[in-house]
């Protein structure tokens, strides 16, 4: 069994302290499937020391619970915040690891099969044609970056593409480039999944490529920046491609980063006023994965009239939406259990609404809120600041 | 276990407890199996998590018909193996009743479930009570209250409560043959607020590491929480003035704690004269993999040992503040006249109780030590003979010594942290503190959360009639031998 670095030495290294367990100075809880299920082995450290048991030869990756061990994970990142013991990043990089070892081993949960398909069919998670990417843009009169130059290519990704309810974020963020001046273009139907979801679910070949795709097409076309609106594709651009060794002739920022600038530059400004009292929810490859939590903040504080209250656990210590990681896909309840978690917490802040800067936080929590019948309002950002225009 | 009896007693533990909330799953033994110590795993049967009293008493009551054994869990995070599962069994994890029963601010006692953490305390205390404080440890925020005192862990206020079992006013146990009961106050009034002065069976719970009940309740005493505070370190050159002054400082009666340490780096020429900015660049500095590994052996060069003395102080106000630590001036010159030493400066000591509980401080993925108590007066005499033990197993040197209760008896601990990859460095830590331990109790220093080969040891060398006692207090308790066996009562020399 061929067994990744990473895995082979810090799964030994893990004491079973219990560190992963809550946030260090909050001392609330930190890891969603740990706190929802309990036993050891729904957390981090649990995992990591399933890890240990797997090169031990004890515990097998064929075992549906080991399985269902290693998939409960949403890569959140929180254990790794609170670890005072590995190196910052290790815990998620060894359940990945053995994710990848899993995928090996042919070990693989039927719900992530049909995400390995359509990828590969469609070019997204989805289950959507890769035909129909590109129409949530049809009308905006937006040039395609595969033909025509532009400055900056606006990334929508694939919730926003192809999930009609979500498209608000992607025609309000192009709103707010246009605002801007931004000489702004997409690819349309030929932009196609980041994939960093295929890695966290440890198929690493699909990554891979993708990987390779998207970073030749954004060379050839040019471009100087890529702006996303997904947090996911932004940690991946950023943290996973990097990995790769492959040359990146462009930058790539969150929308949430571009929008700070944008306003810094005074290249846009906030007009409507906005009496709204709202809470942000830091999408945790934006924050955590990313390192990005000041220009949410800033965005929103510029907006007139309107009030963000923080809170508990926030910016480092937030705790998840349950959309990662692949666990929307296979252990909906978990995801949605963890989502209304978060919705509660929210609530309890005295805000009117919920604003995060993540599709994949705002659809599941838009899920959560049907599922437990909460009347919470969710908003990406850029939607919220396209209203304050 | 026949394979027919476990599906019985699976079905039943579902219901009394609830099918979610037990497991007899690979992956889920597997992790309650080991812990950081160098203990080998054993597999529990099954693993339960009990949700009420009533609960518990169904768990006993199946376990002790069916004789299985059952071993208290809440956290996991000893550093004895104490939850190891020796005989396989049932582990009965206590974190679902995590439920605060009562606060009591004006006596200042709490009354809690064994899932109540001291992170739950800690964050009590900051959102509504500042004025007061518990001698938290310098463990994870995840460390169980009952559990912690229960088996004698002590916090930061050591020179003033000694461990935390002496904060202990009272209990709610359930007897291996699942009746409850309550002892303490409690056991005669509708008050948690003291233990004696009734005849105290407390005792039949403490430091027998779950051998004879389940604790459902803890009522423990707070302290306050003095608004001037500081904190001194001291490097002393030589292991017998730094004993000699941690012990005097703790008969002084000043200090909430003094704490005496020697630990060689994991890399000798580490600059320590800086202060690490953060936990990654302290990992780096000195506890780095890579370097780690290179000095998986240790052969320590000669020369004196560097014992540093860390002095907590703290008062009402600003002029007790002072006296007092004019009245630590006037020791600290009087020991260690003629003696090298410096004080380091406040940035580059220890982390100030805001840090409490902490975290991390296991890179390597194991921790183990034999924790002892004892006379104080014999700190340098029994160091002297354990340190070359480290030595001749080739590992670091690493000590604790701290004062209780005004410096009638302290603790000393012999730590070692090594690299659970390394099969050699695992077997010389265990057979380092086998070695250890015989020193330790040859000096008088008997240990706390002691592993079954360390109970083993005391038993062998104990007064006959006090091991004699000792199991016929566990037969009278725990007839069919069910809880935490192989252990405190099973073991007879």
């Amino acid at each position: 069994m061929d067994i990744p670095d990473v895995v082979r030495e810090w799964s030994v290294r893990c004491s079973q302290c219990g560190d992963c367990k809550i946030f260090a100075s909050l001392f609330l809880p930190s890891c969603p499937p740990g706190h929802m299920f309990k036993f050891n082995s729904y957390y981090a450290t649990g995992r990591i020391v399933i890890g240990r048991g797997i090169q031990e030869g004890a515990l097998a990756l064929e075992d549906e619970d080991v399985l269902e061990r290693l998939h409960t994970c949403t890569a959140c990142r929180a254990c790794d915040e609170n670890c005072g013991n590995l190196i910052k990043g290790h815990i998620v990089d060894v359940i990945e690891g053995l994710r990848q070892m899993a995928v090996s081993a042919g070990c693989t949960l039927p719900a992530h099969d049909i995400m390995v398909q359509s990828l590969k069919k469609n070019d997204n998670v989805l289950e959507k044609p890769k035909e129909e990417r590109g129409d949530w843009a049809q009308g905006l009169g937006l040039r395609n970056i595969a033909t025509d130059r532009a400055d900056v290519a606006y990334r929508a990704g694939c919730l926003l593409s192809f999930d009609p309810e979500m498209r608000g974020t992607a025609l309000a963020s192009l709103k707010l480039l246009r605002a801007a001046g931004v000489d702004v273009g997409i690819e349309g139907k030929d932009e196609a999944c980041c994939g960093g979801r295929a890695y966290e679910i440890g198929q690493v070949g699909e990554f891979i490529k993708y990987a390779e795709h998207n970073i030749e097409a954004y060379n050839n076309a040019g471009v100087s920046t890529v702006v996303v609106s997904c947090a996911d594709g932004l940690s991946h651009f950023r943290s996973l491609y990097t990995k790769l060794n492959l040359k990146m002739n462009f930058r790539v920022l969150h929308m949430v980063e571009y929008l700070d600038l944008l306003l810094e530059e005074d290249r846009l400004r906030f007009t409507v006023d906005m009496p709204l009292k709202v809470t942000y929810h830091d999408p945790c490859h934006l924050g955590r994965h990313a390192g990005v939590y000041d220009s949410p903040r800033n965005v929103l504080r510029r907006i007139p009239g309107l009030e963000l209250v923080e809170m508990e656990r926030r910016r480092e210590h937030s705790w998840c939406c349950g959309a990662g990681g692949g666990v929307k896909q296979a252990y909906p309840a978990l995801s949605l259990w963890t989502a209304e978690e978060r919705i509660k917490e929210a609530r309890a802040t005295g805000a009117a609404a919920l604003v995060t800067s993540c599709p994949w936080c705002q659809s599941n929590f838009r899920d959560a809120a049907l599922e437990y019948g909460e009347d919470l309002p969710v908003y990406d950002i850029a939607e919220i600041a396209a209203m304050a225009l | 276990m026949e394979v027919e009896v476990k599906r019985m007693v699976m079905e039943e533990l579902a219901k009394i407890v609830g099918g979610e909330h037990v497991t007899d799953s690979r992956p889920d033994l597997y992790s309650y199996s080991r812990d950081m110590t160098e203990h080998e795993p054993t597999w529990p049967d099954f693993v339960v998590m009990p949700g009420s009293v009533a609960e518990v008493q169904g768990v006993l009551r199946l376990a002790n018909r069916e004789k299985v054994p059952v071993v208290p869990y809440t956290y996991g995070d000893n550093v004895g193996g104490l939850t190891i599962p020796i005989k396989g069994g049932i582990i009965l994890d206590m974190r679902r009743m995590d439920r605060l029963i009562e606060f009591n601010e004006e006596d200042r006692y709490i009354v809690v479930e064994p899932g109540f953490n001291f992170g739950d305390l800690r964050r009590m205390f900051n959102e509504k009570y500042p004025h007061l404080w518990y001698s938290f440890a310098g463990a994870p925020a995840t460390t169980s209250l009952t559990s912690n005192a229960l088996l004698n862990g002590f916090g930061r206020l050591t020179n003033i409560v000694g461990t935390n079992a002496d904060n202990i006013n009272g209990l709610e146990v359930v007897l291996p043959t699942g009746e409850v009961v309550r002892l303490g106050s409690c056991s005669v009034t509708d008050s948690w607020c003291n233990r004696p002065p009734l005849p105290d069976l407390i005792g039949l719970f403490l430091g027998w590491q779950g051998a004879t009940g389940v604790v459902t309740k803890i009522s423990l005493q707070l302290w306050p929480r003095y608004p001037f505070k500081q904190t001194r370190t001291l490097i002393i050159t030589g292991i017998r003035p730094a004993c000699t002054l941690a012990r005097k400082l703790g008969q002084t009666r000043i200090c909430e704690i003094v704490e005496c340490w020697s630990f060689e780096r994991a890399q000798p020429d580490a600059d320590t004269t800086k202060a690490f900015q953060s936990e990654e660049e302290r990992q780096l500095r000195v506890y780095t993999p890579a370097e780690e590994r290179k000095a998986g052996t240790v052969d320590r060069p000669p020369g004196p040992d560097r014992m540093g003395l860390v002095i907590k102080v703290a008062a009402d106000s600003e002029d007790e503040l002072k006296a007092k630590l004019a009245l630590l001036d006037v020791e600290i010159k009087a020991e260690l006249k003629g003696i090298p030493f410096e004080e380091l400066p406040k940035s580059l000591g220890p982390a100030e109780e805001e840090d409490l509980p902490a975290a991390g401080g296991v890179p390597l993925g194991g921790l183990t030590w034999v924790g002892t108590m004892g006379p104080t007066s014999r700190w340098a005499e029994a160091l002297e003979k354990i340190y070359p033990v480290y030595d001749k197993y080739r590992l670091r040197r690493a000590a604790v010594m701290v004062p209780f209760r005004g410096g009638h008896y302290g603790m000393l601990r012999l730590v070692e942290q090594f690299y659970k990859g390394d099969p050699d460095e695992v077997a010389r830590v265990a057979k380092c503190m086998r070695e250890i331990l015989n020193v330790a109790l040859d000096h008088g220093f008997v240990p706390y959360k002691a592993p079954h080969w360390a109970i083993a040891e005391m038993m062998r060398r104990g007064d006959p009639a006090w091991v004699e006692l000792l199991t016929r207090l566990k037969k009278m308790l725990d007839p069919n031998n069910i809880m935490n066996p192989g252990r405190y009562g099973d073991i007879k020399g």
